[in-house]
């Protein structure tokens, strides 16, 4: 998942200054830094000012809010600001949930078509992989039913990674030998490469769930959406909004799957509570 | 192995801001990107989510100005409703704090108490100032304990000399001692 790192050094901005970037990157994407995160913000702006030729944080700043109309820094600002420890088959229990009970509920209700599953934010492609690998392992219906993968990140570096599809050892150690050995290819240095043929099942796109307009296209879409691990990083405010964006991007009575720390109970009335043997998961009701 | 790539989506239309149907009401406000058209319509909206969706966006919106509309809502007898224009204005960052610390001044202390808890989310030198600037004059305890509760998320070792003269000024309340000695202890000043 796309998070934020633990602390490196500071390059000593003042306070007020990054209080007002910081204001101006929540008021962005929703992401809150706390006080713990201040070193690695200070680090990666610092490379950020270097990069541009900026004088210092406050001409960077105005930079980003008036000369950068498409948006190009604003997004190397955020690729820098978020970093991504993600593993194959994280949090297993829910690809149980999603092979046993949530596609034979949406193929038993949806006979005939095809199912749209998301990841959001996907990172380096690992979530969308495993639900791929999950369900080929798991679940018989993919014999029958169509099903579609897309991953999404607000980090347009990762999402390159993620379409390469190389992966670390580390990053691969929860497979079973006989998954890997079937569906990935042995690099150099030990890493992993997954086969072309889940490169090609599986798409990948770029998505800001605190921008509606990044998320219009999504509308109604999905069937299941993963976005685990990552509304922790918003305050109750962006999570809000954020709850409406994930409803209002499932078809009715589709799922949504949050991380094990999360829950939508506080933030959105929108969703019902569906208890699974291996998870709880959040569903908006039929129409 | 039918999975199968997705082809790339296309955002739909819009729907209108006062179509028949509720969802799609929802849907059309999270279109709409302008302010007006949204409290005009918040103002006739009878369906609660919608209403929600109104004020979810209001928050988002990047349109300068939009924290002087919202402060009256701080003031309605709709407890949902209120609390959604909280978190809209806490959604608005540092646009909101100036607005905010004007109406720590408001006649109404259930006001100033509201502004204290939208403040309680913005975490800038600005708003700090306001808050402290209250305490110093605030005559109402309930009002002096949502300004300790806010200064306690957002407050520094900078601000404890502020509550530490709230506590004299107010030492026949313990409920007010109680939550300042909780509050520098969240803000690194516990003694």
């Amino acid at each position: 998942m796309t998070h934020l790192s633990p602390a490196l050094p500071a390059s000593g901005f003042a306070e007020e200054e990054i209080a007002r970037f910081q204001d101006f990157f929540y008021r962005r994407t929703g992401i809150q830094f706390g006080a713990a995160k201040r070193y690695f913000v200070d680090r990666r702006l610092q490379e950020r000012i270097t990069a541009t030729g900026a004088a210092d944080l406050r001409a960077y700043l105005f930079a980003l809010r008036h000369d950068d109309p498409d948006g190009t820094e604003f997004q190397h600002l955020v690729n820098a600001m978020t970093v991504n420890e993600t593993y194959f088959f994280r949090e297993e229990y829910q690809l149980r949930a999603l092979s046993r009970e949530l596609m034979p509920a949406l193929a038993a209700c949806r006979p005939g078509e095809r199912l749209r599953i998301w990841s959001l934010p996907c990172s380096t492609g690992e979530e969308p992989y495993s639900i791929a690998l999950h369900l080929i392992q798991n679940w018989p219906g993919l014999d029958s039913v169509e099903v579609e993968i897309t991953g999404s990140d607000i980090d347009t570096r990762v999402l390159a990674q993620a379409r390469r599809g190389v992966f670390e050892a580390r990053s691969v150690q929860n497979l079973p030998g006989a998954v890997l050995q079937r569906h990935f290819e042995r690099m150099s240095e030990g890493r992993w490469r997954i086969s072309e043929a889940l490169r090609e099942a599986v798409s990948f796109s770029t998505a800001n769930l605190s921008d509606p307009d990044s998320m219009r296209a999504h509308r109604g879409r999905y069937d299941v959406i993963f976005c685990r691990n990552l509304l922790i990083y918003f305050d109750d405010a962006s999570r809000r909004e954020a709850a409406e964006a994930l409803y209002d991007s499932l078809r009715p009575g589709g799922f949504l799957c949050l991380g094990h720390s999360e829950s939508m109970s506080r933030m959105s009335s929108l969703f019902t509570v569906r208890k699974c043997a291996d998870a709880m998961v959040h569903q908006r009701p039929h129409a | 192995m039918p999975l199968t790539r997705a082809a790339r989506p296309r955002a739909p239309r819009p729907a209108p801001l006062d179509h028949p149907d509720p969802a799609q009401r929802r849907l059309a406000v999270a279109d709409c990107s302008l302010a007006e058209p949204l409290f005009a319509r918040l103002e006739v909206e009878g369906d609660a989510a919608v209403r929600h969706a109104i004020l979810t966006r209001l928050g988002a919106l990047e349109e300068a100005g939009l924290e002087a509309r919202l402060l009256p809502l701080l003031a309605s007898e709709d407890v949902a409703l209120r609390q959604d224009a909280i978190l809209a204005l806490r959604r608005r960052g540092g646009a909101a704090v100036p607005a905010l610390a004007a109406q720590l001044a408001a006649p109404e202390p259930d006001l100033r108490i509201f502004a204290a808890n939208v403040l309680e989310g913005c975490a800038l030198p600005d708003a700090r100032a306001a808050l402290t600037a209250r305490l110093a004059e605030e005559a109402d305890a309930a009002v002096c304990l949502a300004l300790v509760e806010a200064l306690a998320q957002i407050g520094t070792p900078r601000e404890a000399p502020a509550l530490l003269a709230l506590r004299a000024r107010f030492a026949e309340e313990p409920c007010l001692g109680f939550a300042i000695a909780i509050a520098l202890d969240q803000m690194g000043s516990g003694a």
